[in-house]
């Protein structure tokens, strides 16, 4: 499309000109913008932080034991069933996870990977007794798995002999501090002393429950042969599901499982947010659009004789609608910029007025440039009904007209 | 003198299910550089005509050649740039575009044909409005003059692209007798300075009077031509006066051909 000069130095004078309702024009689409530019960034943040909360500090994806499986009943030939043996076998370990750990650490994909014996515990503390899970790790390869690096409130993330890091919540409950000694029972009763050297903080409640001791502590506390999972993370947290899908079609004894898989319900609520916004969203559009539609609209009847006139003197069916285009596109380009920085404004705003520093607002350039073009193609589309006006219009029926 | 336009055969017809002939195959020239009055009572069909020979209506049959080139087929959007180029616009209403300087609006016309005005023509503008004494309110918009000084605007604006023909629908149908008058003696006399052609609607036989030829329609077809000076004022009035038709000899169709 090639515009010509009177094209734009026309379009241009008419929005210049039509002040009230070229500002009106813009406030709409701006606002529109910056709604849509707030909306996103705002929930984008929201599910950033619900996100980073939940495999920030955490594995995305877990190796373990198979699926419970099903044994015979029956003993034998024409035996009655034998009533103390349990339907099932209970397999609650991975025995040959060095395998395992060899093969995932090798994988790029994956940043950490750690072997993990978990188990119930009990600490007794001044008469009260706190139920706590038990996390043995290596040290080096948990702490990335944690995060302790950024996590750890007091205290050193080496775990070796009696040493323990303990959740945030287990040490606010029982009072423990760094250097306190407590006693923990395990669920067969046995019970063994540790050292706090550690206090971490991993943001969710259940994961601040956690009561971390090295592995081959953890593992005869246990009683233990193998481990009962392998924890792993990976670069990317989204790709978990797929590096998982990966690793089921290689291993067929264990079980991988990510952490969507886990968090179903979440991704769901997730995934639900971002279509309503994306409705509301829309609607605005189709509201500005729907407004410069018929701003513009009539602007072109109200232009009409002049439009005759500027047709008589050689403006051909072409140049008139462009006349219209233009002013659509224009304003489009100009409310989006405004836009942008009003809805920059509102949500700097609401960060200071109703932040909790819970989340922050996700200002990635997709939530400047989608709005952006929405809104100019919005209001392009929007002016091809005055455009088509203005072509239609024959200049002898202005003149004949009056 | 030669005709810068001839018609032949002119047909026009309005409306689909009932239609209405405006004009009935009509033969018609204009000279170059000579300025024809076109009277005649409303629904004759002069509007019509003007209409169609300055390519902004195309007529249902019949032959136009402006200037050398045919136009008797296409439709008039197609025409566009010949008209910017070549014809020049006066109607009744001065249709001067509101967000646009009384400078900026006789301008319009070399935007739409070759854009940005350069200095040379912004000075040939200025230089019209100097002639037209309308210096003053080069810089005011529309709205901030008054009604001969608009006329006066558009006068310039349809000469500002030295045009070969100018049209005109009742110039100054929209003005008062006194300042009706004085636009009409500044647009001739510009448009003789310039050596352009003229052809010009209007239902006031007075101001008929001031052209060289005067050709009066009636009923869609040519009742009265003939020539202002060659029959004198006062029997031109007479002419004019006289229920019957006349046609001058040397604008007979058939003895032209």
């Amino acid at each position: 499309m090639i515009v010509r000069p009177y094209e734009t130095h026309i379009a241009f004078r008419f929005l210049l000109k039509g002040r009230g309702q070229t500002v009106l024009l813009l406030v709409g689409i701006a606002v529109g913008v910056a709604v849509q530019f707030f909306l996103s960034a705002l929930i984008g943040g929201l599910q950033l932080s619900l996100i980073e909360r939940t495999v920030g500090s955490a594995p995305h994806i877990f190796v373990l034991p198979p699926d419970d499986l099903p044994t015979s009943l029956l003993l034998g030939d024409g035996q009655a069933v034998d009533s103390r043996r349990v339907p099932y076998s209970e397999l609650t370990e991975v025995l040959s996870w060095q395998q395992y750990y060899d093969f995932l650490k090798g994988l790029p994909a994956v940043t950490a990977a750690c072997p993990v014996a978990g188990g119930q515990g009990f600490i007794e503390r001044g008469g009260a007794t706190e139920t706590v899970a038990l996390k043995g790790i290596l040290a080096e390869e948990g702490a990335r798995i944690y995060r302790f690096d950024r996590n750890l409130r007091s205290g050193g993330a080496e775990l070796g002999g009696d040493s323990a890091i303990v959740g945030l919540s287990v040490a606010d409950k029982l009072r423990l501090d760094l250097g306190d000694r407590f006693f923990v029972r395990n669920s067969k009763g046995a019970g063994d002393t540790f050292t706090v050297t550690g206090i971490v903080d991993l943001g969710a409640v259940q994961a601040n429950a956690l009561v971390f001791l090295s592995l081959d502590r953890a593992r005869s506390f246990l009683g233990l042969d193998g481990v009962s999972a392998i924890e792993v993370r990976v670069g990317d947290p989204f790709q978990a599901e797929a590096v998982a899908a990966g690793l089921r079609r290689e291993f067929s004894r264990v079980k991988f499982e990510s952490w969507q898989a886990r968090n179903q319900e979440l991704l769901t609520a997730l995934r639900s947010q971002s279509g309503s916004s994306g409705v509301i969203q829309f609607f605005v559009l189709f509201a500005i659009s729907l407004g410069i539609a018929s701003v513009l609209g009539i602007a072109a009847v109200q232009k009409s004789r002049q439009l005759g006139i500027l047709k008589a003197m050689g403006v051909d069916d072409r140049g008139a609608a462009r006349i219209f285009l233009i002013q659509g596109l224009s304003l489009g380009v100009g409310g989006s910029i405004v836009g942008i920085g009003l809805g920059y404004v509102i949500s700097s705003a609401f960060l200071r007025f109703f932040g909790t520093g819970a989340f922050g607002l996700k200002l990635d350039a997709i939530n400047f440039v989608v709005p952006a073009v929405l809104a100019v193609a919005g209001s392009s589309i929007a002016s091809v009904i005055p455009a088509r006006k203005a072509s239609r219009l024959t200049p002898i029926e202005v003149i004949r007209n009056g | 003198m030669a005709d810068i336009i001839a018609v032949r055969g002119l047909v026009k017809r309005f409306g689909d299910v009932v239609p209405t002939e405006v004009l009935h195959g009509l033969d018609v020239s204009f000279e170059r550089g000579a300025l024809t009055a076109v009277i005649g009572p409303s629904g004759s069909g002069k509007t019509t005509l003007l209409n169609i020979v300055s390519l902004l209506e195309s007529p249902t049959s019949g032959e136009i050649v402006v200037d050398g080139r045919d136009f008797s087929a296409g439709d008039i959007n197609r025409y566009a740039a010949y008209r910017n180029a070549h014809i020049g616009f006066i109607f009744q209403f001065h249709y001067l575009l509101p967000e646009f300087t009384a400078l900026e609006n006789i301008l319009i016309p070399h935007w739409i044909g070759r854009g940005r005005p350069p200095g040379a023509v912004v000075d040939r503008a200025l230089g019209l409005m100097r002639d037209m004494s309308m210096l003053p309110i080069k810089d005011k918009y529309p709205n901030q003059i008054s009604g001969g000084e608009q006329q006066r605007v558009a006068i310039a604006r349809a000469l500002v692209q030295e045009p070969k023909i100018v049209f005109a629908d009742e110039p100054t149908g929209n003005l008062d007798r006194e300042t009706g008058s004085a636009v009409l003696a500044i647009m001739t006399r510009m448009i003789r300075e310039l050596g352009t052609t003229l052809v010009m609607v209007t239902h006031d036989r007075e101001i008929a009077l001031r052209a060289d030829r005067i050709l009066e329609l009636v009923d869609g077809r040519i009742c009265k031509s003939f020539r202002v000076a060659e029959k004198g004022l006062a029997a031109s009035r007479e002419l004019l006066e006289d229920r019957d038709c006349f046609v001058d000899g040397a604008d007979d169709p058939a003895r032209k051909a």
